[in-house]
């Protein structure tokens, strides 16, 4: 089914949205949460609970692109889920590394600047992806956005690990470059 | 912590970047095509089994098949049905027919090639009979699966279906389709309905079977009297020369009453749900250097095929 159709059941309030919305997206949701937690049975529960607030926020929202409306809520909730399990100790999946790479990217801060909030540092960072080749932001989305691990995109873009390593390496150094020469500070 | 906070703002880039990468990971590229092809010769050779088996016709309609056919005066609307009805199924999330066209060069090549001769004398069919009762219908279509449930490709697929017309109705019925076999899913080793059909190379199902069944008997014999076995639900997948199998697998055997004294003598089974990935060599063959046999180990759920079926054979009576 078209996502236009499935967005209008939801604003009909037909309950058979869900299942529309899970037969097309299931699949694509529980992808992106299994890369955050690692977990069958939790990514499971993330991409349920997806469905329920996709129901919740349809209407009044009317979004643009069901896929990344539904991804973004299942990256969110698999993230908190993923903090939660920090704190009990239980973490693993593609988060940790994630993270610990993207450490070399903040810029380090003046006293005097102001930290940039989250909604102008999205914008700061849609500026630089909108300046990348293609492959480059691909593989940046896919590997912060996606969670997705170097042997998965290293088969995705048919590169070997370390080259993929070296790729998003030099696309960090970038970033980095990018937020200095904006003056982004986290 | 900064980074924490550098991770969730990635969460809230514009759209176009984040569909843009989910192309290549979790919905592969629509402009990816599938040919599912088998060789001529094994796919002839399912032709001719089905026109010299008549019993099959009502098989194939009534059910068991991978394709939920509705039978019509028009062959191509019998592929349609085929396709279309994939939708019902739990493992298709949608199936877009772009093209369905008769194939009178691949009719004209598979008559000459493989049912006229012995074939169609030995049944008395003519040429003209021929002519009127078997087809070839090429179908382009765009099929989008769910991957937890089916090792199908998704992309688009280009598929050859094989039909034959029912002499009294005027029906066309798909007896057989590139990359699938849907007329013997009731195979079962032992089974003579297949053999002496031709000496064409055999399906790769009946290969698959052939070499499960050796395997499993070779195993199992040591300990079980009676042993015969049911290959069900197959769905096969080539691409490149790779297939990739699954399918359910029964295997019966003549109860010894160890654990149970009334259970001695009676039929018992034990069944498996398999994938087979084995590459195919020029001849159609498998080539048995390369296949390994999978077990599901998913207790609930999306099948997790990670055991080697190896690891199921007792070996209580090894050195």
């Amino acid at each position: 089914m078209e996502d236009s159709k499935i967005i209008d059941l939801y604003w009909k309030r037909a309950e058979i949205a869900i299942g529309e919305t899970a037969k097309k997206y299931s699949r694509y949701c529980h992808a992106i949460s299994f890369n955050i937690l690692h977990n069958r049975e939790d990514a499971e529960e993330c991409v349920n609970d997806t469905y329920l607030k996709a129901w919740n926020a349809i209407p009044p929202k009317r979004p643009n692109c069901l896929a990344a409306f539904l991804g973004k809520i299942t990256r969110n909730l698999s993230l908190d889920k993923f903090k939660k399990y920090s704190a009990d100790k239980r973490g693993h999946g593609q988060m940790e590394i994630a993270l610990s790479e993207l450490d070399e990217v903040i810029p380090s801060a003046t006293s005097v600047e102001q930290a940039i909030d989250e909604k102008e540092l999205a914008e700061s960072l849609d500026r630089f992806l909108g300046g990348l080749p293609k492959q480059k932001r691909m593989m940046f989305v896919q590997r912060y956005w996606y969670l997705m691990s170097i042997q998965t995109m290293a088969e995705q873009f048919s590169i070997s690990e370390s080259q993929a390593k070296s790729a998003l390496f030099r696309i960090r150094n970038e970033l980095k470059s990018h937020f200095e020469r904006e003056g982004v500070v986290l | 912590m900064k980074n924490e906070k550098l991770l969730s703002s990635i969460g809230n880039i514009a759209d176009k970047y984040i569909t843009e990468a989910q192309a290549t990971e979790v919905r592969p590229p629509k402009s990816k095509v599938v040919t599912l092809f088998r060789k001529p010769a094994v796919i002839a050779a399912a032709i001719a089994a089905f026109l010299l088996l008549s019993a099959f016709t009502a098989y194939v309609v009534t059910g068991g098949d991978l394709w939920i056919q509705k039978p019509s005066n028009d062959p191509k609307e019998t592929v349609r049905s085929a396709i279309e009805n994939q939708v019902g199924k739990d493992y298709t999330i949608s199936v877009e027919v772009e093209s369905i066209e008769i194939d009178g060069t691949e009719t004209v090549r598979v008559v000459e090639s493989f049912i006229s001769g012995v074939i169609a004398e030995r049944r008395g069919w003519s040429d003209e009979y021929l002519a009127e009762h078997f087809i070839v219908v090429k179908a382009v279509y765009y099929a989008e699966y769910d991957h937890t449930q089916t090792t199908r490709s998704d992309g688009n697929v280009v598929q050859y279906f094989y039909l034959t017309r029912d002499i009294d109705s005027g029906e066309w019925t798909i007896v057989d389709n590139s990359g699938n076999v849907n007329w013997s899913d009731n195979l079962t080793a032992g089974n003579e309905a297949h053999t002496g059909v031709s000496d064409e190379v055999r399906s790769i199902k009946e290969q698959m079977l052939s070499y499960l069944s050796e395997l499993f008997t070779e195993a199992y014999t040591p300990y079980y009297d009676g042993l015969h076995y049911e290959m069900t639900n197959y769905d096969e997948t080539i691409v490149d020369g790779a297939c990739t199998a699954t399918f359910f697998w029964t295997m019966y055997h003549l109860g010894k009453g160890w654990d149970v004294a009334g259970d001695e003598g009676a039929e018992m089974q034990g069944n498996f749900s398999l994938q087979a990935t084995v590459t195919i060599n020029d001849n159609g063959e498998l080539d048995l250097s390369t296949i390994s046999i999978l077990a599901d180990n998913s207790a609930s759920g999306p099948p997790d095929y990670c055991l080697p079926i190896e690891d199921f054979f007792p070996d209580q009576l090894a050195d």
